[in-house]
């Protein structure tokens, strides 16, 4: 199932029980959606094309004790009304929950109109937001048990595709990340979202080639505790970071910044795979746009 | 309703209030000037009748600065309300103060939304306006604009929205004093060519009064009573109104009043 359809319909099943929830769209459709708007129709707002409004009246709402959600795509529910996310959300510290469909370049062909791909960049420089970066439903479904009861602000980025299910254990919201392999080896791979299955094809192609074990690690929180992957493996002693996002700010950068400032980066190695800068606002499909960028299986294997 | 009277003894108390502080604080004084019945109209026309205790309750009628350069106004207001003390109303903007920066702030008791960026408090307001309908509340939900606030987008697309969802308890004043930031604004937007036509074709409840004037405010408010569309005063007033050196001067947006001698003629001017 899409990301965005079993996302909704965790909402639909928790706002039948609790008439609080309301879900507010700027007119954007969904097939899990018509049964939401059928049955539960004082609890949908289709607000318009208005996303500065909308993520203000949200927080207005949830100033009077409303539990919202607010659905886009992701693209522009972020940027458009980043004032209002900063201030009337995030400064406010109001319990909204932004989630937008379309992470990355999930609407390739689309172009970079609706592309996603600085909204990590963006958003963590927000004190209070928290931001969650699913890599599969089965996780996303966890990060909907954590919003439903949070009193933080928060953004969802979800894939516009179905993701392929993954290992994991029970998830910690406070760590942000969970081990889907092997936890003590020297050398990691780090991802978000759509990345991590990549990140898991690499680990098992290097131990096939090399015999080597490749621990993955992927990050469903971006406000992760890093510090937790860093000093609890003695053993590290190179990461490599994946993200189907730009290389400015996003997920490796958060790795580079902090192996800099605490000066890890002489005994801990960092490489970087994501969209290099002079690639964005392309038009092509999925796949030739990681080529282009080098975050292929087989182009991140020639290079680690 | 207080005496006309009355009122006008407090809007009095106000304006010095809001020299006194705006000069010790480098605050912004003529756009406090030109709100002050209409923020006297609220908070002691029995609109905003709470205290410190009450204010943190949810069911009660709720106020948003959206123009919130108006912070002296406010902060004095809510200073006469016993909100907060004079300590803290005079170390306002300091650094390191509990009162942060020259624009409101939500951490202040008594502020509902932090503003200073514009365009955000009618959304806002609508928000709340509408949780409140859902919630089958009746409480009344007040905001304030600026007039040259509403050149931006994102007020008319909380105009549209409450318009939509008939959000008759949802009453926005305007405050029209025909000065922006730089210069009067029939120098630079259309915005408010035909103001009231562009209201009223949004689905907007719309009255113009003098908002120097809180009686005209509060019979207003009152004929709002039975409106069943979102409701917009176009209170008409003056930048800078009781200091002759202000008044309806575009200059005094951002000007520091620092000569000893036009201090000593605005404290004339209020009797202090």
């Amino acid at each position: 199932m899409q990301m965005r359809d079993f996302f909704i319909n965790e909402i639909y099943n928790a706002a039948k029980k609790n008439k609080n929830i309301i879900l507010i769209t700027n007119d954007q459709g969904a097939q899990s959606l018509d049964k939401f708007r059928k049955d539960l129709p004082k609890q949908f707002i289709n607000a318009g094309i208005s996303e500065q409004n909308i993520i203000t009246a949200a927080a207005g709402m949830a100033q009077q004790k409303k539990k919202i959600f607010v659905y886009s795509i992701a693209s522009f529910i972020t940027l458009r009304c980043l004032e209002q996310i900063k201030l009337d959300v995030n400064l406010m510290k109001l319990p909204v929950t932004i989630f937008g469909v379309g992470a990355s370049y999930s609407y390739d062909n689309s172009g970079p109109t609706h592309h996603s791909i600085e909204d990590i960049s963006i958003l963590r420089t927000m004190k209070n937001l928290e931001i969650f970066s699913p890599s599969e439903n089965n996780i996303l479904k966890e990060i909907f048990n954590y919003v439903l009861k949070s009193k933080l602000p928060n953004y969802i980025r979800l894939d516009r595709q179905e993701q392929k299910s993954i290992n994991r254990n029970n998830l910690n919201f406070k760590d942000g990340f969970h081990f889907v392999n092997k936890k003590f080896v020297d050398t990691i791979i780090v991802s978000t979202g759509n990345m991590t299955s990549t990140a898991i094809d690499i680990s098992k192609k290097i131990k096939n080639l090399k015999n080597q074990d490749i621990g993955v690690i992927d990050i469903f929180k971006i406000n992760f505790n890093l510090k937790k992957i860093l000093l609890n493996n003695k053993k590290l002693k190179n990461i490599i970071t994946i993200e189907e996002h730009l290389l400015e700010g996003g997920l490796g950068s958060i790795f580079a910044e902090y192996l800099f400032d605490y000066s890890l980066n002489k005994k801990i190695s960092l490489k970087r795979f994501g969209i290099n800068i002079s690639n964005a606002y392309s038009y092509a499909s999925r796949e030739k746009i990681h080529d282009l960028n080098g975050i292929t299986v087989s182009k991140i294997i020639k290079k680690i | 309703m207080k005496s006309e009277k009355k009122l006008k003894s407090i809007a009095r108390k106000l304006r010095q209030l809001i020299l006194d502080v705006g000069i010790k604080n480098n605050g912004h004084i003529s756009t406090s000037l030109s709100c002050v019945e209409i923020l006297v109209a609220l908070y002691f026309g029995g609109h905003l009748n709470f205290n410190k205790i009450k204010f943190k309750k949810k069911d009660r009628n709720t106020f948003v600065l959206s123009k919130g350069h108006a912070e002296t106004a406010l902060y004095c207001c809510l200073y006469l309300k016993k909100f907060i003390s004079k300590r803290n109303l005079y170390h306002s903007y300091n650094c390191g103060s509990f009162f942060l920066g020259n624009h409101v702030d939500h951490k202040v008791p008594g502020v509902e939304l932090t503003t200073g960026s514009l365009g955000h408090g009618l959304s806002f307001s609508s928000g709340m306006a509408l949780a409140a309908k859902l919630n089958k509340k009746k409480y009344k939900h007040f905001v304030l604009l600026g007039d040259a606030e509403c050149s931006e987008g994102s007020v008319w697309e909380a105009a549209l929205f409450a318009s939509f969802h008939k959000l008759s308890n949802l009453i926005a004043i305007i405050d029209n004093n025909g000065i922006g930031s730089l210069d009067h604004t029939k120098n630079f937007t259309s915005v408010l060519d035909n103001f009231k036509n562009k209201w009223t074709s949004f689905g907007w409840n719309v009255q113009i009064i003098n908002g120097n004037s809180s009686r005209e405010v509060l019979l207003s408010i009152n004929k709002t009573k039975n409106s069943k569309k979102p409701n917009l005063i176009i209170a008409n007033t003056i930048k800078g109104k009781g200091l002759s050196i202000m008044e309806d001067d575009p200059i005094w947006h951002v000007k520091k009043l620092n000569k000893p001698e036009e201090i000593e003629l605005c404290k004339k001017e209020l009797d202090i």
